[in-house]
Parts: C-alpha cells; sequence; structure tokens
C-alpha cells in the first residue's frame, strides 16, 4: 500500500504572542512546528505501512524552509521518500491551491492509495484541503479517523475507527481514499538520534521540485480567498464570584438564576 | 561568525525536547524518591541511540559529535539529574575513554552494545585514598600468563551498581605509580572476583546509584587493555577533559530548568495584591540568572565546537565545568528564594534540584582541581610549568 502523507509546518505556538488591544500578532521567535494532527497522521501512516507487507510511506508538504524541515522530520521517524514543493508563496496558501499541487505531486510521486493528512490545522483550521482533494480525485473521503488498519474480512479496503461521543464508530472504505486523522490519536513515535543525523546527512533524503515542475503556472496558483485582516476577540472571563454573607450569597445567586 | 546549530543539531533538540518533557519529566519525582534508575525509560532511550549520542555510526553512535552530546546533557539534566548523571558517566567517561584510545578491535567489540544501552558503563579513578590525587591510585593489575589480575577498590564510582562494563585504571608497576605505571582496563561485571557495594546514600541524584567497587583477584584478558600499557593515567585525564564540557551543558540545563520554574512561579504568585514579577528584588534575581546561563551557554557550546574542530580545549573545558557548576548552584538557590517556602517542600521539583545540583561543584574533579587546571594551563601559555 502506497500512503502519502501530507504535512504542514506552522508557526510555534511559543513563538508568538496575541496582543489583543493592538489586534495584533506580535512574532518573537522564527519558530516553526510540524502541524500535531499531520505528526499523528505521519505516526498513522507509518504503523499502517509496517504493518502491511510492501507498504511505503511518502511525505509531501509544499512551502518554504519550514516545509523542508518538516520533511526531514518525517524522513527521520521513517517515511521511505520526501517531496517537498518548494515556494516560499505556498506557505500560506488556501485550500483550493494547496488542492491542486497535491494533486499534481501524487502524480509525481507515481499515485497512491491512501493520503492521510491531520484533521485539525492549529492556525486557520478550514478543514478545506482533505475533502477537496477527495472530490477532485473522486475518491471517497472520512474525516478525524481515531486508527486506520486494513479492513479484516475484505481485501484491498480499509477500515477506519471513529470517536463519537460515548464510543467508536468503525467504517469500512475502498481504495484509494484520504483520510484525515483525529488530533491525540496515534502517538507519535521519537525520531531516533542516528536517524536524524543520517536524515541531514543524506543529500537525497528530500525530492525539491518547484510548482512549475509540477506543471503549475500562476493561475493555477492564484489564491481564491483574500486575506483582508485579523481580528481577536476578548479573552474569555471565566466565573464570576459572589461576596456577602451566606443569606446574601443565596439571595444573588437564587436571582441570577431566575434571570 | 555564525551562533546557529546545524539543521541536524536543532532536530536532535526538539526530539530530546519532546522526549524529556513527555516521557522523562513525570517519572523523575518517582525515581528521586525511590532511589531506583527507572529500567524502562533507559532501555527506550537505548533504542533511541541516546547512549551513543557523540560518536561515529561506524560504533552504532548518532555521530552528533560533541555538540549533539551537550544538547543531550542540557536537556536530560533540565528535567532529570539522575538520569542524566546516569548517562553523562556511561557516555561522557566510560565509553569515551575506550572511544578516544581503544584499539579498534576493542571498539568494535564493546561500543555498539555502550551505544545501544546494552550494556551500561562506568569509569572507575576514585579509591579510598586517591580522589583530587587521582595519582595515589593503589588499585593493582598483575600479569600472570595472557591475563591481568585486578586487586583493590574503587570508590563513589557511579553506575557501580548497574554496569556490565567497567573502565577501570589500576597500577601496573608500582615503581613507576601512576604516571607510566598505570594501566585501563575493561571489565565485564560478571567476571568472578568483582562486586559493587549497596548505593551510597547521597544528598542528591538519588535514582543514580554509586558505590564501591571490589575486586578480589579478578581476571582480565591481555584483549582488555585500553590504550597502551602504562599510558592508562593519560587516558583518563584525557576523558575526564572532555568530560568537563558535557557536564558543563548539563550544569547550563539545571540552570534552566530553574530560571523557567521561577519565570512561572513569579507571574503566577501574588503578594502586595500583585504579581511577584512586580517587585524589583525578584526582577534582579532573575536578570542575573539569566545573564549568567546565557555566558554559560556561549563558553559551553563554543568549547564543544572547539572539541568538535579538533582545536585545544582543555582550559575552557575547566571553564565549562567551573562556571557551569557554580552557575547552577547559585541559579537553584535563587530560584528557591523565589519560591519561599514552597521552594524547601519535598512535594515540589526546587528542593530535588538544589539537592541534586550541588555535587555538580565535587565530581569529575573538584571546583578546586578545575581552578588548578585553568591555572596550570594559563601559565604555560607564558611557559611556567606548575606541578600540584
Amino acid at each position: 500500500m502506497n500512503i502519502v502523507v501530507l504535512l504542514r509546518a506552522l508557526r510555534d505556538p511559543a513563538s508568538f504572542s496575541v496582543n489583543r488591544r493592538a489586534q495584533k500578532i506580535f512574532v518573537h521567535r522564527d519558530l516553526h512546528r510540524l502541524n500535531p494532527a499531520d505528526h499523528n497522521a505521519l505516526e498513522a501512516a507509518l504503523a499502517l505501512a509496517g504493518a502491511s507487507a510492501g507498504g511505503s510511506v511518502a511525505a509531501l508538504a509544499c512551502g518554504g524552509e519550514p516545509a523542508g524541515e518538516a520533511l526531514y522530520q518525517a524522513r527521520a521517524m521513517g517515511a521511505g521518500r520526501a517531496l517537498w514543493v518548494k515556494d516560499e508563496a505556498l506557505q500560506p496558501a488556501d485550500g483550493a491551491v494547496v488542492t491542486r499541487v497535491v494533486q499534481q505531486a501524487l502524480a509525481r510521486l507515481g499515485g497512491a492509495d491512501l493520503v492521510l493528512l491531520g484533521a485539525d490545522v492549529l492556525d486557520a483550521d478550514l478543514a478545506q484541503v482533505g475533502p477537496r482533494l477527495a472530490a477532485a480525485q473522486g475518491w471517497p473521503f472520512v474525516e478525524a479517523g481515531y486508527r486506520v488498519r486494513a479492513a479484516p474480512a475484505s481485501q484491498g479496503r480499509l477500515q477506519v475507527v471513529l470517536a463519537k461521543p460515548g464510543g467508536y464508530q468503525a467504517v469500512e472504505i475502498g481504495l484509494p481514499a484520504v483520510v484525515s486523522i483525529a488530533v491525540d490519536s496515534n502517538k507519535p513515535r521519537y525520531p531516533s538520534a542516528p536517524s536524524i543525523m543520517r536524515a541531514y546527512a543524506d543529500l537525497q533524503a528530500l525530492d525539491v521540485v518547484s510548482p512549475a515542475e509540477l506543471g503549475l503556472d500562476q493561475a493555477a496558483l492564484a489564491a481564491r480567498v483574500d486575506r483582508l485582516g485579523e481580528s481577536f476577540p476578548p479573552e474569555r472571563t471565566f466565573g464570576e464570584r459572589l461576596e456577602g454573607t451566606l443569606g446574601d450569597v443565596v439571595a444573588q445567586l437564587a436571582a441570577r438564576l431566575q434571570r | 561568525m555564525d551562533f546557529t546549530f546545524s539543521p541536524q543539531h536543532a532536530a536532535l533538540r526538539r526530539m530530546l525536547r519532546d522526549f524529556c518533557q513527555q516521557e522523562l519529566r513525570p517519572r523523575a519525582a518517582q525515581v528521586d524518591h525511590t532511589g531506583q534508575p527507572d529500567r524502562e525509560i533507559l532501555r527506550w532511550m537505548g533504542e533511541l541511540g541516546l547512549f551513543g549520542v557523540p560518536f561515529s555510526q561506524e560504533y552504532g553512535g548518532a555521530g552528533a559529535g560533541e555538540i549533539g552530546y551537550c544538547i543531550l546533557m542540557e536537556e536530560l539534566n533540565r528535567v532529570c539529574p539522575s538520569t542524566a548523571a546516569i548517562i553523562g558517566a556511561h557516555i561522557g567517561i566510560a565509553a569515551m575513554s575506550l572511544y578516544l584510545d581503544g584499539s579498534p578491535a576493542l571498539k568494535r567489540k564493546y561500543l555498539p552494545d555502550l551505544c545501544a544501552g546494552r550494556a551500561i558503563g562506568a569509569f572507575g579513578l576514585t579509591e579510598p585514598n586517591a580522589g583530587s590525587d587521582a595519582a595515589a591510585i593503589q588499585l593493582r593489575a598483575t600479569l600472570e600468563g595472557d591475563a591481568y589480575f585486578l586487586d583493590g577498590q574503587k570508590m563513589w564510582i557511579t553506575n557501580g551498581p548497574i554496569a556490565d562494563l567497567v573502565m577501570v585504571l589500576a597500577v601496573t608497576d608500582p615503581a613507576l605509580g601512576a604516571h607510566g605505571g598505570a594501566t585501563v582496563f575493561v571489565v565485564e561485571t560478571n567476571t568472578a572476583g568483582f562486586s559493587a557495594g549497596k548505593p551510597e546514600k547521597k544528598m542528591g541524584l538519588h535514582g543514580s546509584p554509586t558505590s564501591v567497587l571490589n575486586f578480589d583477584d579478578v581476571r582480565v584478558p591481555k584483549e582488555n587493555v585500553l590504550g597502551q600499557v602504562g599510558l592508562g593515567f593519560v587516558t583518563f585525564m584525557k576523558t575526564l577533559d572532555i568530560g568537563r564540557v558535557s557536564l558543563g551543558a548539563a550544569t547550563l540545563g539545571g540552570a534552566e530548568a530553574a530560571l523557567q520554574a521561577s519565570l512561572r512561579w513569579v507571574k503566577a504568585r501574588s503578594q502586595f495584591g500583585r504579581p511577584i514579577a512586580n517587585m524589583q528584588s525578584i526582577q534582579f534575581m532573575l536578570a542575573d540568572m539569566a545573564t549568567e546561563i546565557e555566558a554559560l551557554r556561549s563558553l559551553v557550546y563554543r568549547t564543544a565546537w572547539l572539541v568538535d574542530t579538533d582545536r585545544p580545549f582543555v582550559k575552557e573545558a575547566g571553564m565549562c565545568k567551573l562556571l557551569g557548576s557554580e552557575t547552577a548552584s547559585r541559579c537553584i538557590d535563587r530560584a528557591l528564594q523565589i519560591h519561599g517556602a514552597l521552594g524547601v517542600s519535598r512535594e515540589f521539583h526546587i528542593e530535588r534540584g538544589w539537592r541534586d545540583a550541588r555535587i555538580g561543584e565535587i565530581f569529575e574533579g573538584t571546583n578546586e582541581i578545575q581552578r588548578i587546571v585553568i591555572a596550570s594551563e594559563l601559565l604555560q601559555e607564558i611557559g611556567v610549568r606548575i606541578r600540584p
């Protein structure tokens, strides 16, 4: 089974702060990290490939240097191949553009039986790429899978377990397919120290291409969504303290409950 | 000048930070409380290649050099100084002596197991009558046929009770003594006649077992001579020189942990109607801690760079250990003061950090010895040779 995992690097929450009064983000350090749910998706892919004979994992990311870093991390964790669609402009790209890039990249990787990606993205969280890609390819899509494995009974199908309120639900889908993986599922393995050093020492660790090399022109890369600005709601305050004698407090509480 | 870490070292740190925060930190209090090293996490660390970070991949190491090793020690000591001490003794002095001076055959025999954590190493130098005066060792090795027989005692040996291999310095020629008459042996601890004493009851580093090692006619084949016969003292001194750099890195981690804990606390704790972060007396302590830590970081990683680029580093290594251990002691002491009564509570980690930090000024060469090393290097530069 050829599995492709989509990875997205984003600004580390520890590297910026939000000033609500100024309605601005202040970036302290240039620090990026792999989107947490993508990390879980990568682990799910490695575990699934490890469990099936002839399984392979290719990691795919688009953007600038942080995307490359995410791919090195994937190689160190055990992904056999990594494709970096290198273009700074793709870092904040919208779902439609990313979907087009991924479609072309899949062709370059020689197709895929399964595409995995994180169900949540820490910053924008628009949840667009998964369903868009599935629709464009005409493949089934399952959202927020908790566990993926080869379907026990039927050959060439995939079982996806979803977390539902009060229990789990198992669904079966045919391949090829797109499955997004729930954050906090599939605890990622740690790359070993030797494999980290080897990944960076390997000059062929990443296959680097430009969007143009994938046959994408400027029109294909034009965003559909315009970014007008950012707005931050006021911080929520929790609770209210009722003061006074016991009788006062009870009376105040009753008044509030009646309101 | 480029002060950035290479991408692979940054990635190594990221992995270590995650591992230490998520896996090691939750176990640190238990390790201290029970006085037992956590075998499960040590096995896991072995699988992740953390027992051989600086050594070349040819021998099963990670090939991350001294800089990578300093990153390891800094991150470990941030969360669990006991575990850091186990790794420090294992890599920094035991396996390092083999890596520096062992024959290719001896390295092939033992380093892969050491790097994978399948064998834990210890470094046997100190004796009841030979501490700072390391040349006064008495443990005797006598050649009979194709093997040496070791007789005597080592003391205060980190990893003593859990070691599978001990690198031991023994006197092979009493007429010459340590200078020319001492030799290093790799001793497998399952050899008849070897025994480790009970773990010492220490003030800190409770999870890092330290003990006496008894050698009662322990037979060691000739092939297990590490380096050249008679030149063991040189091997051990060279090993200690390089070990001081990573020890500085460990103290850096301890000092940083103290500062980070303090920063969290001064924001959370209010007195006189506002967070204590507003008090200038607190701010001065934070500023002093941060400044000393930054100075230490620069010294440690520049010295690691000297090591990795084959430049002379002995003076700077002594400085790493000296400045590092004193900085860590000062920082954790200030952190304890900032935390007030909570600082001395055994329910909270500051007290453990304070107990764990103090040995830094003593082991692997007391700070007085470091000052002698630094001074002798300084004086040598102007042509003056001093003798202890």
